[in-house]
């Protein structure tokens, strides 16, 4: 308790203090503008982040990320078009609420349930990740290995789509995370004979390429104004948010529960623990026929959940360095941009910025309701930023963003060949995640298998010779295995019924 | 069949085979049975491996691509769309050519505002918009943050143009 306090106290200073609230306005700003996704809003900031301390900059990007997840529910409300794709499971509803005049009641479930959410998720995450750590410390590299790749092997399946453009995405992730010098020898590859890239590939550059330019792409391609709805008088944002949330108290407890547990898996993340919150509440749901057509039975539990998933995701990242969604994976690059290894050990080595970092989000959700409430109707002007204003913005942000962090123009390059890569790839169905957390873990990936192989003399089934590293193996395969499984067996039963 | 995919399966095919290509010299190390080049091997078959069956999927994919990408303009590309994809593709290779000749303050006005203006055709909020956020990206990066940017010609007016 004593370490809680002092992380308190870390964030009382006057610049900590003004970075939360600045983070908060800007996320909140990023994530009601349609089309702007909390994973390019938080990408964006990473340059600002790398100048500062770890703990204004720690605190400020868990802020942005938390606050950026709840604004995306507000253009879906007003314009049925969701800020954010973890906001997509309920913007009829929302949608629908406002249109039948209750976007009040809408609006204010959607501030207190995301703060809720995002509260359990705080607390969930302030309780278990210390105590799986100490666990975690008894892991060997063959653990670690297996966890890397379970990590990862999950990031493929939960992506949606064909299993193996998400497996070539993964592997364009760890290709990229290749580039530069070789951690066993200190051997050049993959750089061509660039000198700019013996370093490797700057991960800022890349991470604004692959968030941000195919956004800014599309525009170009298809550069239509989104017609705003007259602003209209939202009244009491509370009114009858209390008694909605007594009489949907499971709702919430169903979303805070789903919302962790799915923000824990790595590859699910905010936008799957929404659908899956909001596909249960349906089933057990006591309005029927009405559910889906603008009640707020259909609110409650995916936006209690998208929040609660942010906090479940930062404990396998925390723990063990595996992120569970692409919004984590950016977070956990601010800890290595810090110089902070996530992982067991940082509870012990840096334990008393851990626990600032949690507490800056838990303080972050707790914010949520009077900022969210309180911002919620300058929104509805927000959104009315003309598209042809806004693209060039963001364009000018990656631009310098990319150029700031490494002062050199090679890196606008790289991020502008990278954005292109993206934009191809999501043209083609490709999921993005599967490559940013490849970039992140690579580096980890090749090391724990190197050094285990190192350790076994080249014998691979020590891999799997301890119970645990058995356990995580295992899992892994069934989650390889399966797509596989099910393609073969779906492409014979096409055949034998064509 | 469906060109598209199968292009873009062929590119990361082709991505995978320089992998390992490149890493196939590297020099093995002394007392360690396995050379720097094995993990890069690995993910590089795989890649091909992955990239070869979405070559083949897309082979026997019908060619219409359905559900391509939902924000794609259902409508056939027109001029103006074409430039205004040019000139946001181009903008950071131009921001390369001009800021080391023109400086941050002179080329980012000229960046934002000329995109703003392709997108609009609205002069005056683009001049606006270019000066403006010129300004502002100024004063967080290089004046808050100390970010080093390219003065250009206007080197010799950096005092005045700073307060730090």
């Amino acid at each position: 308790m004593e370490i809680i306090g002092q992380a308190f106290l870390q964030l009382l200073t006057p610049q900590v203090m003004l970075i939360m609230l600045g983070a908060s306005a800007y996320g909140l700003a990023m994530g009601a503008i349609p089309g702007l996704s909390a994973s390019m809003a938080v990408a964006l900031v990473i340059p600002i982040a790398f100048f500062l301390d770890p703990v204004p900059a720690l605190a400020g990007v868990v802020t942005l990320a938390a606050m950026a997840i709840f604004a995306g529910d507000l253009p879906g409300a007003l314009l049925r078009i969701p800020g954010t794709p973890a906001s997509a499971a309920y913007v009829d509803d929302s949608y629908l609420m406002v249109r039948k005049g209750q976007g009040g009641l809408a609006l204010g479930l959607c501030v207190i349930c995301s703060a809720i959410g995002g509260v359990v998720g705080a607390l969930v995450l302030m309780g278990a990740a210390p105590a799986i750590a100490r666990i975690a410390l008894q892991f060997s590299s063959y653990e670690k290995f297996w966890l890397a790749c379970l990590g990862l092997t999950a990031a493929v399946a939960v992506s949606g789509g064909k299993w193996y453009k998400g497996g070539i995405s993964l592997m364009l992730g760890l290709a990229i995370a290749q580039v530069g010098l070789d951690p066993v020898s200190g051997q050049l590859r993959l750089t061509f004979g660039n000198g700019n890239l013996v370093g490797g590939l700057a991960f800022i550059p890349v991470l604004i390429g692959m968030f941000a330019i195919p956004e800014v792409l599309r525009y170009a391609l298809a550069p239509r104004e989104i017609a705003p709805p007259p602003i209209q008088a939202l009244g009491n944002l509370l009114s009858g948010v209390g008694s909605t949330l007594r009489r949907l108290k499971g709702d919430v407890v169903q979303g805070s529960v789903v919302g962790v547990v799915i923000g824990a898996i790595p590859g699910a993340g905010a936008d799957i623990a929404a659908y899956i919150s909001y596909a249960i509440s349906k089933r057990f749901s006591k309005v029927g026929d009405q559910y889906g057509k603008g009640v707020p039975d259909a609110l409650v539990a995916a936006t209690t959940s998208n929040n609660a998933a942010v906090g479940g995701a930062m404990i396998p990242a925390t723990v063990f360095g595996i992120p569970g969604d692409s919004l984590t994976a950016i977070i956990i690059g601010v800890f290595f941009l810090k110089g902070l290894n996530p992982g067991p050990t940082i509870f012990i080595e840096n334990a008393l910025l851990i626990n600032t970092v949690f507490m800056a989000f838990l303080i972050a959700n707790i914010l949520m309701v009077p900022l969210g409430l309180l911002a919620t109707s300058a929104f509805q002007r927000m959104i009315r930023v003309p598209r042809y204003m806004l693209m060039p913005a963001v364009l000018a942000f990656c631009i310098i963003g990319a150029f700031a962090v490494e002062n050199t123009h090679f890196a606008v390059v790289t991020m502008l060949i990278l954005g292109l890569v993206a934009f191809v790839m999501e043209k083609y169905q490709y999921p993005l995640a599967p490559a940013i957390l490849g970039l992140v873990l690579g580096p980890m990936l090749e090391e724990t298998f190197l050094n285990s192989l190192i350790r076994a003399r080249g014998d691979v089934f020590a891999f799997v010779e301890r119970p645990l590293s058995m356990g995580l193996a295992a899992l892994t395969l069934v989650i390889c295995v399966t797509p596989v499984v099910m393609f073969i067996w779906g492409k014979a039963r096409g055949a034998r019924t064509a | 069949m469906q060109l598209g995919q199968l292009g873009v399966a062929g590119g990361f095919g082709l991505l995978g085979a320089t992998i390992i290509v490149n890493t196939a010299g590297l020099a093995p190390v002394a007392h360690i049975e396995f050379g720097p080049a094995l993990f890069p091997t690995i993910v590089g078959w795989i890649m091909i491996a992955l990239a070869a069956l979405a070559a083949f999927d897309a082979v026997r994919s019908p060619a219409v691509e359905v559900g391509a990408s939902e924000e794609e303009p259902p409508e056939p590309l027109d001029r103006h769309r074409i430039i205004l994809f040019a000139v946001f593709g181009a903008a950071p290779l131009i921001y390369v050519a001009l800021a080391p000749v023109l400086g941050f303050l002179l080329t980012m006005p000229i960046i934002v505002g000329g995109l703003a203006f392709v997108a609009s055709g609205k002069l005056g909020r683009s001049i606006l918009l270019g000066l403006g956020l010129t300004a502002f990206l100024h004063i967080v990066f290089y004046q808050v943050l100390r970010v080093t940017l390219p003065w250009g010609v206007l080197t010799n007016y950096a005092g005045v143009l700073t307060w730090r």
